[in-house]
């Protein structure tokens, strides 16, 4: 298990449960704070601590959404272990319904993955020379292979999908060594 | 030069082990170097630990570090800890290992809601534990402030067998013994320990002898009120939980540092 932030932390942000935390395990975003699962030691030490009520044990029934939320933000925003400016208006947040809407991530909104191939197989890319590179049977997305190897299609074991991409039974491998 | 020994050379968070005492199969305590500058306030706990095997691809030594609270208070010039061995533990299957001249990390940031801060002003101070969960109040026990704030300070202390009680019974005797507190102890302290399995002269799970009133009778008292009883608890979280239930049930709310109450809660660490 671990503890989470959740909704009412957005726009009130205390800061009280970074004083606290033994391992520094809280993120930073601009309106709201998330724990690191990985990093939380389930001390519980924050829970109390937090004036808006904000922290739960994830093993309370609910939470799934703002587990993922504190997952996810826990990788990309900044570490804190020192208590910052709370927000003039903290107090008139606390408890103010439907917050979720308001969580300021600090994303782009469409913002592209580069991990994952840009068009699915058999779609004419819309951009033929930015992206992806050429393959017998089409133009394929990132990612492109690596310098100095080749594409290959893997036919000796079974395709994983770390592999590469999967085109009409084709496997092909985009950065291994040819 | 032992694995144990080379914490020092790469890490600045190690202290030097000063003793090690065994209490039985399962159990040990030990005493460290103090960090120069490092404070903290009776009843805290901090991350101590060892570093873990060089990962086999960066060789990167990650330390293992758990929760542990400090069991000596605030004033002493060594820090002191109780542990449980767990044999296939990642860090006390190790730990247990150390001997006086080794080095443990001890990371400087000790934190913990079983701190006198966290209580509003009361009559009398209960320090319910089970297990290794008697360590932050080994160090509260120590802790002047704790006779200044309070008349009556009993620690009560369950565990299964009698040999898990003798880290517990030798705190009282050095406690009556201490130069700076043990006058006061003497007249307002009181240890209560039970076993749940061995036979002894009192058995029972501390939840069924409040709920039956055994406990506040043995003691010549009655049962636990908001306006005079303070707890701090400190056992699994079963235990933990059902304190909460039996002492809401007697209007006590819980506390924390930034809102002190009549009551506060914390897991006793297990590795």
């Amino acid at each position: 298990m671990t503890y989470i932030v959740t909704e009412n932390c957005i726009n009130c942000k205390f800061q009280d449960c970074v004083t606290v935390c033994p391992v520094d395990c809280f993120y930073e975003g601009e309106n709201f704070l998330v724990i690191h699962p990985e990093e939380c030691i389930d001390c519980g030490v924050c829970e109390p601590e937090c004036p808006a009520d904000a922290i739960k044990p994830d093993t309370e029934p609910g939470l799934d959404d703002w587990l993922a939320i504190n997952t996810k933000y826990s990788e990309i925003w900044p570490n804190i272990v020192e208590v910052g400016d709370v927000p003039a208006d903290a107090e008139e947040w606390n408890g103010k319904p439907d917050k979720a809407a308001l969580l300021i991530t600090g994303e782009e909104p469409s913002e592209p993955d580069a991990r994952k191939p840009l068009y699915s197989p058999g779609d004419a890319p819309s951009d033929e020379t930015e992206h992806g590179f050429e393959m017998e049977g089409g133009k394929f997305a990132y990612p492109e292979p690596s310098e100095g190897s080749e594409p290959v299609v893997l036919q000796e074991r079974e395709f994983r999908e770390e592999d590469g991409i999967e085109i009409e039974g084709l496997r092909i491998a985009t950065d291994k060594k040819g | 030069m032992n694995a144990i020994d080379t914490v020092t050379a790469t890490l600045p968070d190690a202290q030097e082990v000063l003793s090690v005492r065994h209490w039985d199969d399962r159990l040990f305590s030990f005493r460290v170097a103090r960090p120069a500058s490092f404070r903290f306030r009776s009843g805290e706990f901090v991350m101590i630990g060892l570093p873990g095997d060089p990962d086999p691809k960066t060789g990167k030594q990650k330390p293992i570090l758990r929760a542990y609270s400090i069991a000596s208070p605030f004033w002493d010039e060594e820090l002191e800890f109780y542990s449980i061995k767990v044999p296939d533990g990642p860090l006390t299957s190790r730990l247990q290992e150390i001997a006086p001249g080794d080095h443990v990390i001890v990371k400087t940031k000790p934190t913990g809601t079983l701190v006198l801060d966290a209580l509003l002003p009361g009559k009398r101070l209960w320090m319910i534990s089970t297990g290794t969960g008697v360590a932050p109040f080994a160090s509260l026990m120590r802790e002047p402030e704790t006779y200044e704030k309070f008349e009556q300070v009993i620690l009560t202390q369950t565990c299964r067998l009698n040999s898990e009680l003798a880290y517990g019974a030798d705190l009282e005797r050095r406690l009556m013994e201490d130069p700076l507190v043990g006058e006061e102890a003497m007249a307002k302290f009181t240890r209560y320990a039970t076993t749940t399995r061995e036979t002894s002269d009192r058995m029972g799970r501390i939840t069924d002898l409040i709920s039956s009133g055994k406990l506040v009778a043995d003691l010549g008292l009655t049962d636990f009120d908001p306006a005079e009883d303070r707890v701090m608890i400190c056992g699994s979280m079963g235990l933990n939980k059902d304190l909460k239930t039996l002492l809401e049930a007697r209007g006590l709310s819980e506390g924390a540092n930034s809102k002190p109450g009549e009551y506060v809660v914390e897991r006793a660490f297990v590795d």
